[in-house]
């Protein structure tokens, strides 16, 4: 409609998640008729990004050096490693700001249907790492679906088979949460896994 | 055409556009639904998101007129709780040879309650070895593709108790050409996994071989990612009690 690069432009906007034509087209015609210089700005970063950006070589996190921040941080306690799914929960543990351990994100979790099997997950390089770096306790912070409870079984199953201490976060009540409106599987959870004071 | 109150189970969900679910459901009266489950995967006004669980059964109202239905009320019957060691393994496999075989809207009502029945007796515990053959035998009568144990394939008789058997999915049980091939079962064995009688342990690795070739016929080249997945599970399970 306006011409073979304008609408390029639009096309390729909607790749990012939650981005529709209409957003798309909004984007695009904001940075070409508003803002040309913060385009060409945006335009070279995320051609750096794509060119530097790789995967840390232990955590498999996102990083523009071989070994991530974290990983070669030299406060960490590199025989704490806790797995994640995903880049956004290694964030959300971090701004939490209460573990000071290493991470390993897996980017997904097993599911069966899917074709997602342990290989995908770089289980074998998590093992693997267990193993070379003596890691004293594993914890298994994978989401609370019936998917991030069989990678946590899994991975577990195959730690404690290398002699590593194995955790799985808690579950339960959330802070500030009354228990009147939790509900019962969370509650039972809760319950489940209470600890003595 | 909106459907309500129908029983069923998830068998399986994917993330769909930002806040919503692509989800498989296998129910009490119209089989395998397809549904796209709106904002699901949004928080709720207490912070728990009205994410589903597979192994549970719900209550379900949907509508729609196309294959793909919109899911608009997802009720738990019963309080949802997780499968653990063993069970996990084969509650996904169930779910995964349901996904793989059963065509969308097949009418199930007697599957459904024997899935119902193994799933409840998963969670339950004890040995699920003879369970778990039973509800792959189940599958493939309600889909169709019953096995015919008893009865020779070329001359419509009973099996004679000393001879040997070979099997072929689709034809049936005929006496073994050549018996020294590893797939030759004795008429005997096969006569007691007709009559579900688990006591001997042939009887069990004979359906077990017998289920196993006839779903890997019918699934016709596509994977069964939970049958490895198990047996790496079983792997690190004997691993950790040698230790």
């Amino acid at each position: 409609m306006y011409g073979p690069l304008i609408d390029g432009l639009i096309e390729r906007l909607r790749c990012l998640p939650g981005v529709g034509a209409k957003s798309a087209q909004r984007m695009a015609l904001y940075l070409l008729e508003r803002d040309k210089p913060a385009a060409e700005r945006l335009a070279q970063t995320l051609l750096e990004a794509v060119a530097k950006v790789n995967r840390c070589q232990y955590c498999r996190m996102l990083t523009e050096e071989t070994v991530c921040r974290i990983c070669s941080g030299s406060r960490r306690n590199k025989q704490i490693v806790c797995v994640v799914e995903s880049p956004a929960d290694l964030y959300a543990i971090e701004q939490a700001g209460g573990f000071l351990g290493i991470y390993f994100v897996l980017y997904g979790h097993l599911s069966p249907i899917d074709g997602v099997g342990p290989d995908v997950l770089g289980i074998p390089q998590l093992l693997d790492q267990l193993q070379k770096n003596q890691v004293e306790e594993l914890i298994l912070a994978t989401n609370l679906t019936l998917e991030g409870e069989t990678t946590a079984h899994f991975i577990g199953d195959k730690a404690r088979a290398l002699n590593v201490k194995v955790s799985r976060i808690a579950y339960g009540v959330p802070m500030g949460g009354e228990l009147e409106y939790v509900d019962g599987g969370t509650l039972n959870l809760a319950l489940e896994s209470r600890k003595s004071l | 055409m909106r459907c309500e109150n129908q029983q069923g189970f998830l068998l399986h969900s994917r993330p769909y556009s930002d806040t919503s679910l692509l989800v498989d459901l296998f129910t009490q009266e119209f089989g395998r639904v397809r549904c796209v489950a709106k904002g699901f995967r949004k928080a709720h006004k207490k912070g728990v998101s009205r994410t589903l669980f597979p192994h549970v059964e719900y209550t379900f109202d949907w509508t729609g007129r196309s294959e793909l239905k919109t899911l608009i009320r997802a009720e738990v019957v019963q309080t949802p709780s997780f499968l653990r060691d063993e069970a996990l393994y084969m509650g996904l496999y169930i779910n995964e040879l349901l996904y793989r075989l059963m065509q969308e809207q097949e009418c199930t009502e007697y599957f459904y309650a024997a899935y119902k029945g193994f799933i409840g007796r998963l969670f339950s515990g004890g040995a699920m070895e003879a369970q778990l053959r039973l509800i792959e035998m189940r599958l493939l009568e309600e889909l169709g593709f019953g096995l015919v144990l008893g009865i020779d394939a070329d001359t419509g008789d009973r099996l004679v108790a000393g001879s040997l058997y070979q099997y072929t999915p689709e034809i049936g049980l005929q006496l073994a050409r050549d018996q020294r091939h590893v797939d030759v079962f004795l008429g005997q064995h096969l006569l007691a996994v007709e009559a579900q009688n688990w006591e001997s342990c042939d009887a069990l690795k004979i359906a077990k071989k017998i289920l196993r070739s006839t779903i890997d016929f019918y699934l016709d080249g596509r994977p069964l990612n939970s049958r490895e997945l198990y047996r790496q599970y079983r792997m690190s399970a004997a691993q950790a009690q040698t230790q």
